[in-house]
């Protein structure tokens, strides 16, 4: 395959591969002896582990350390990139069937949710439990059913749990015909959010957004965005007419809506600040009274060229 | 454990150390990403330098990777897009890593006719984030779904963000009155 390369890509190639080969590897990629003393130190404590802990859950083998390594990678993404929160404290990952329990101990500092991720390794349904709360999404699965859930055929959540006494917490993984699984949990602090500014307050108190309620709060996301040195640009309303969305009203057309992308860069600032300070419920309210259609066309209304 | 396949499988090994491995994914996804990234920057060498940031950034953000479904693809493309953007101002690292190795002296490579053509041409002039989603959801054909899974990102936010970047690519293509073809 390297013909295809030029001389310069395929030196970067091979040299890449040497710097992989003389790399050590880290602890997280190769349980080590403290990761594993962690591992027995939680079976013979978590004495609610009635199902299946397998010998083969114990790292040092190759198929297992590949799911941890999955579920680990995507939960810390999902908790992390997508969520803004954080993964605290030590990570728990079992491979089982029917039931397991995961008990998480030491609650560390901020850590106010429970993170799970969770894979099927043979068909069957699986269900995830914090107290009497089960985690929601398809629960039946086969392995690899890659079309089904995000990731692939991970299953991913996190769940607030009450700050307080105890500081511990336990996850009850419960596989039903058959199904095999392998399970990762965390204790996690979940983002920072703002408050309603109370302008959004005031314009969503009586359970209705007008227009100029609609517009006035997208103006102080704007401005918000604007002042975090992450402007939108300039979006423009956009009404849905025949069968087209369209950039002014007309007779029988619905909407209007901001139709915007959300910033790649700087997304927490947007996500955790912005957002639900002054556009969140306004948004939610005028969506629910105004559904866009279900199946819109590809071509949006197109603002005029400028400049 | 059979089901974990292609460049899961040997993005596994990788994480184990295994450099070959790492080859095998390189071999298997540079030409795609080269073809993808000759349309965003100025010369062949620069997209050259696109696949090689691309995967040392793979190496870096080894434990951070996201596959869709058993492809690293969409990520390594979604990573390409963010290296041909911002390959002028690299940091430090990738001017490091480049710099070690030998600028190509070479008559033009016909097989550099054979890009993604005006598609990925016609994306240099946008924006970043309206690059990735056209990337994943237009040219690699992936579902919102999927492209959010690569993107780290609801699915409603593709959403929001493809409705918008193809708005932005109509006025472009309207604005230089090309065709694109029924892709969009």
């Amino acid at each position: 395959m390297t013909d295809d390369l030029s001389p310069r890509l395929t030196a970067m190639r091979d040299a890449l591969v040497a710097e992989i080969d003389a790399a050590p590897v880290a602890p997280r990629r190769r349980p080590g002896r403290g990761t594993v003393a962690a591992v027995i130190a939680a079976f013979l404590v978590g004495g609610g582990l009635t199902g299946g802990l397998t010998a083969a859950a114990l790292p040092g083998s190759d198929p297992d350390a590949v799911l941890q390594g999955e579920l680990s990678a995507y939960s810390r993404s999902m908790v992390e990139d997508s969520n803004h929160g954080k993964v605290l404290g030590t990570p728990q990952f079992r491979t089982g069937h029917d039931e397991t329990a995961v008990r998480l101990r030491d609650r560390p500092a901020g850590a106010d949710r429970i993170a799970v991720a969770w894979t099927c390794t043979t068909a069957g349904e699986v269900t995830v439990r914090i107290g009497a709360t089960a985690f929601d999404g398809l629960r039946a699965c086969a392995p690899g059913d890659a079309g089904s859930t995000l990731g692939g055929g991970i299953r991913w959540g996190m769940q607030e749990v009450a700050a307080g006494r105890g500081g511990e917490t336990t996850v009850r993984v419960t596989g039903a015909d058959g199904a095999r699984y392998a399970v990762w949990v965390s204790w996690a602090q979940g983002p920072s959010m703002a408050e309603p500014s109370p302008q959004q307050d005031a314009e969503t108190a009586d359970g209705v957004v007008t227009l100029d309620e609609y517009t006035t709060a997208f103006n102080r996301l704007l401005a918000c965005q604007a002042q975090a040195r992450q402007p939108m640009g300039s979006v423009p309303l956009t009404w849905f007419s025949d069968g087209a969305w369209v950039s002014s009203a007309r007779p029988g057309s619905t909407g209007p809506w901001y139709l915007y992308a959300t910033p790649a860069a700087g997304s927490e600032v947007f996500d955790t600040q912005c957002y639900p300070r002054e556009f969140d419920a306004v948004d939610a309210l005028w969506q629910a009274e105004h559904p866009q259609p279900e199946d819109p066309p590809v071509e949006p209304a197109v603002p005029p060229v400028t400049g | 454990m059979d089901e974990i396949t292609g460049d899961r499988a040997e993005w596994a090994q990788v994480l184990a150390g295994d450099g070959r491995a790492f080859g095998r994914v390189f071999d298997r996804h540079a030409p795609r990403l080269r073809r993808h990234a000759v349309g965003l920057v100025p010369t062949p060498d620069d997209a050259d330098d696109v696949v090689g940031v691309t995967f040392l950034e793979a190496w870096r953000k080894r434990d951070r990777v996201r596959f869709v479904g058993d492809s690293l693809l969409p990520w390594l493309l979604v990573t390409a897009t963010n290296a041909a953007h911002n390959l002028s101002r690299s940091t430090r690292r990738h001017r490091l890593f480049l710099g070690r190795f030998p600028v190509d002296d070479h008559a033009p490579d016909p097989a550099d006719r054979f890009t993604d053509g005006d598609a990925v041409t016609a994306l240099r002039g946008l924006g970043v984030a309206d690059q990735r989603v056209l990337t994943l959801c237009v040219l690699e054909g992936l579902s919102e779904r999927e492209a959010a899974a690569a993107l780290g990102v609801a699915p409603g936010t593709v959403k929001s963000r493809l409705h918008r970047a193809k708005a932005r690519l109509h006025q472009r293509y309207t604005a230089t009155t090309t065709p694109l073809g029924g892709a969009l």
